[in-house]
C-alpha cells in the first residue's frame, strides 16, 4: 500500500512543523531554568566572597597602619625631620592601601578611603576611621562599611619609634638604642645638665606591663627590669604619639612617658622624666636622687615618686 | 472503484494514527518532565536551604554576636562562629543545645531537620544538638557534613620566642620566656589559672616584691601559688618559664572546662553534620 502519495510534499512538510514545535519549546522552557539557577548560585557565592574579603581586608588595613607607623616614625629618628601634621600620615597610609587594593583580588574592586586618625583614652593606641567598600567587577553587588578601630602601636612585630628625642635634641639612633652624647645635656637649660652626659635610651615604644604603677617601688629588681626594658607608662603631662611626631611641646591628649637614666651622680638634677628633660627651658625642672642600686639611680620629683612607688 | 478517493482516505487515517502517537507522546513526555521539574527545583530549594543554613551557622556569629549570653528572646539570629576568630565558639554550641527550638524559624513547616556533632576520632557518639532525632515517614533526606574547631573561650596567653629582649626581674637567660600577667582577687575567684605544656617544663613565678615560688610540670593549677604572691589587690605577677623550644600555655579558664585543656595544646577536630528532609 502506498502510504505517501503526496508528491509535493506537502502534508508531510506541515506535519513535521507541527512536531517541531513542542520539541522546541521544551527546550527553551529547560535552559531557561538552568541559566537561572546558575546565575542565582553565582550571586550567592559572590556576595559571601565579598564578605569574606571585606573582612581580609580589614585585618590587611590594620597591619598596613601599624607597618607605616613603623616606618614613619623610623624615617623621623633617622632624617631626624618630623612630620608637619597628621595628615601627612594619613596619606601615607592611605597610598600604602590604595598599593595593596590593586593587587588584592583580581574578582573584586576594593575601594578603602583612610578618613582619620586620632589619639584614643589609650596613648597606646590609635583610632583609625576608614569607608571600605568592596564590590563585583560589575558593581551589581557592594559592601561598604564605614569603621572605627583602634590600632596598638605597641606591636612587636612592628615596632614604633618614640621620635620626640631625635627630634628635640637630634641625636642619633644606633640599633633600637638613642645615643644622647652630649645632646640631651645640651638641651637641658637647668642646673646640672651634665647628669645626662653619653646617656642611652631604648626608644621603641613598648607599656610597662605592671598594673599599678606604685609597684614599681616594690622591689629593686622590679624597678630595675622595667627600667632596662625602658617600658613606657600613661602619663597626663606626657605627649601623645601624634604630638611627638608633629614635634610638639605640649599636647591635650592621653600621653605617655619613660624615664631617662642618668649618668652622673649628684643630690640632685633635672628629673629623669623624658616630657621633663625634652620640654622648653622654662619647663623643666629638678628632682632628687632615688639610689636604686650599686649602678643605678634616677632624679624624681616628689610627684613622679609617688606615682611609681619609689 | 474511486481509486483515488481510498489512497486519500488511508493516507489522512494513517496520519491522523501518527499525528495522535507522536502528540500523546509529546504531551506525556511533558507532564512527566513537569513533574520531575518540580520534584527538581525542590530538591535543589532544599539543597539551597541545607547549604545556606549550615553556612549560616558556622560562617556567622549570629545577631547579637555575643547571643550566648543573652536571653533567649534576645536572640536575633542564630550563628555559631566565635566573633575573635574562625573557631566555634563552644559556648555558642551549648546555648543552642540547651535552647534547640532557636533553630526552628529557619526551616519552613514541612520540613523536619537535625543538627548533630560528632569527634572525628569517635565517630559514633554522635550527639543531637537541634531537631529531630529521626525522619520517620519522610521521602527526600538531605545531610551535609562540615569540619570544625571550637574555641572554649579560655583566655590564652603562649610562651613563644618574641623577636624583642625582654629583660625580667632575674634576669633570665635566652632559654627563659618571662611574661607578665595582671591578677586581682576577682580574676582569682572567678576562674582558674593553668601552665600548660606538651612536655614537662620548669618554671617560676613571682611577684613585685621578689617573692617567689618554682615548680615542674606539664600541666597545672596555679592559683594557689598565685594567691600566697598576692601583696595587693591588683598584683603583677611574673611567669617565667623555662620552655625549651615546647609549646607551654598560660590559660584562664572562667567557666571550668578542664577537660578541653588539651585541645589548646592540640586541638580536636570535630564533624557538625546537618539533615533536612520533606
Ligand atoms: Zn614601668
Ligand atoms: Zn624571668
Amino acid at each position: 500500500m502506498k502510504i505517501i502519495n503526496d508528491q509535493k510534499g506537502f502534508t508531510t512538510s506541515i506535519l513535521l512543523l507541527i512536531l517541531l514545535i513542542p520539541v522546541f519549546l521544551l527546550l527553551v522552557i529547560t535552559i531557561d531554568e538552568y541559566s537561572h539557577n546558575v546565575n542565582n548560585t553565582v550571586e550567592n557565592l559572590e556576595s559571601n566572597q565579598i564578605k569574606s574579603i571585606s573582612e581580609d581586608f580589614e585585618n590587611e588595613i590594620l597591619i598596613v597602619t601599624k607597618e607605616s607607623l613603623h616606618n614613619i616614625t623610623y624615617d623621623i629618628v633617622t632624617s631626624k625631620r618630623s612630620v608637619t601634621d597628621k595628615d601627612t600620615i594619613r596619606r601615607y597610609i592611605q597610598n600604602r592601601i590604595n598599593e595593596k587594593e590593586i593587587h588584592y583580588n583580581n574578582n573584586f574592586l576594593i575601594d578603602c578611603e583612610i578618613k582619620d586618625l586620632k589619639s584614643s583614652d589609650n596613648p597606646f593606641k590609635i583610632e583609625l576611621y576608614y569607608l571600605l567598600v568592596v564590590s563585583t567587577k560589575d558593581n551589581k553587588i557592594k559592601n561598604s562599611k564605614n569603621e572605627q578601630k583602634l590600632v596598638e602601636i605597641t606591636d612587636k612585630r612592628f615596632p614604633v619609634y618614640d621620635p620626640l628625642p631625635t627630634l628635640k635634641t637630634g641625636a642619633t639612633l644606633n640599633g633600637n638604642y638613642l645615643e644622647y652624647g652630649n645632646q640631651l645635656s645640651g638641651h637641658i637649660n637647668i642646673n646640672n645638665p651634665d647628669a645626662y652626659l653619653n646617656t642611652i635610651q631604648s626608644i621603641i615604644i613598648k607599656e610597662c606591663p605592671l598594673s599599678d604603677y606604685s609597684q614599681h617601688g616594690n622591689s629593686n629588681e622590679t624597678i630595675l627590669s622595667c627600667l632596662n626594658n625602658h617600658y613606657y607608662h600613661n602619663s597626663h603631662d606626657g605627649m601623645c604619639i601624634f604630638c611627638r611626631l608633629e614635634n610638639k611641646t605640649n599636647c591635650n591628649h592621653f600621653g605617655f612617658e619613660t624615664f631617662i637614666i642618668p649618668t652622673k651622680l649628684s643630690d640632685d638634677a633635672p628629673a629623669s622624666i623624658d616630657h621633663v628633660l625634652l620640654n622648653d627651658i622654662n619647663n623643666q625642672y629638678p628632682g632628687n636622687l632615688v639610689s636604686i642600686d650599686n649602678n643605678t639611680f634616677l632624679y624624681l620629683d616628689n610627684g613622679h615618686k609617688s606615682k611609681y612607688g619609689l | 472503484m474511486n481509486n483515488k478517493g481510498q489512497i486519500i482516505i488511508t493516507d489522512i487515517l494513517l496520519y491522523l494514527i501518527i499525528l495522535l502517537v507522536i502528540f500523546s507522546i509529546v504531551i506525556y513526555a511533558t507532564v512527566t518532565l513537569n513533574d520531575n521539574q518540580v520534584t527538581r527545583i525542590n530538591n535543589k530549594q532544599l539543597n539551597n536551604l541545607l547549604e545556606d543554613s549550615i553556612s549560616a551557622l558556622t560562617k556567622t556569629s549570629g545577631t547579637p554576636n555575643n547571643w550566648e549570653e543573652l536571653n533567649v528572646n534576645k536572640v536575633d539570629t542564630v550563628g555559631l562562629k566565635s566573633p575573635k576568630n574562625q573557631l566555634l565558639s563552644y559556648d555558642k554550641l551549648i546555648k543552642l543545645k540547651n535552647n534547640p527550638y532557636l533553630l526552628d524559624k529557619y526551616f519552613p513547616t514541612g520540613i523536619d531537620y537535625s543538627l548533630t556533632m560528632y569527634s572525628k576520632s569517635n565517630p559514633n557518639n554522635e550527639v543531637l544538638i537541634a531537631g529531630k532525632s529521626n525522619f520517620n515517614n519522610k521521602k527526600q533526606i538531605q545531610s551535609k557534613s562540615t569540619v570544625v574547631l571550637f574555641d572554649y573561650a579560655f583566655d590564652i596567653t603562649s610562651f613563644k620566642k618574641e623577636n624583642m629582649t625582654v629583660y625580667c626581674p632575674y634576669n633570665h637567660s635566652e632559654q627563659w620566656i618571662c611574661k607578665t600577667i595582671n591578677v586581682n582577687d576577682e580574676s582569682l575567684s572567678s576562674g582558674k589559672y593553668y601552665i600548660i605544656s606538651d612536655s614537662d617544663v620548669k618554671y617560676v613565678i613571682s611577684n613585685t616584691y621578689s617573692e617567689n615560688i618554682t615548680g615542674q610540670t606539664r600541666k597545672t593549677c596555679i592559683n594557689n601559688q598565685l594567691e600566697q604572691l598576692m601583696r595587693n589587690q591588683n598584683q603583677t605577677i611574673f611567669l617565667h618559664i623555662l620552655t625549651n623550644n615546647n609549646n607551654t600555655y598560660l590559660v584562664y579558664d572562667t567557666d571550668n572546662k578542664e577537660e578541653f585543656l588539651d585541645e589548646v595544646i592540640k586541638p580536636k577536630t570535630y564533624v557538625l553534620n546537618m539533615k533536612i528532609a520533606t
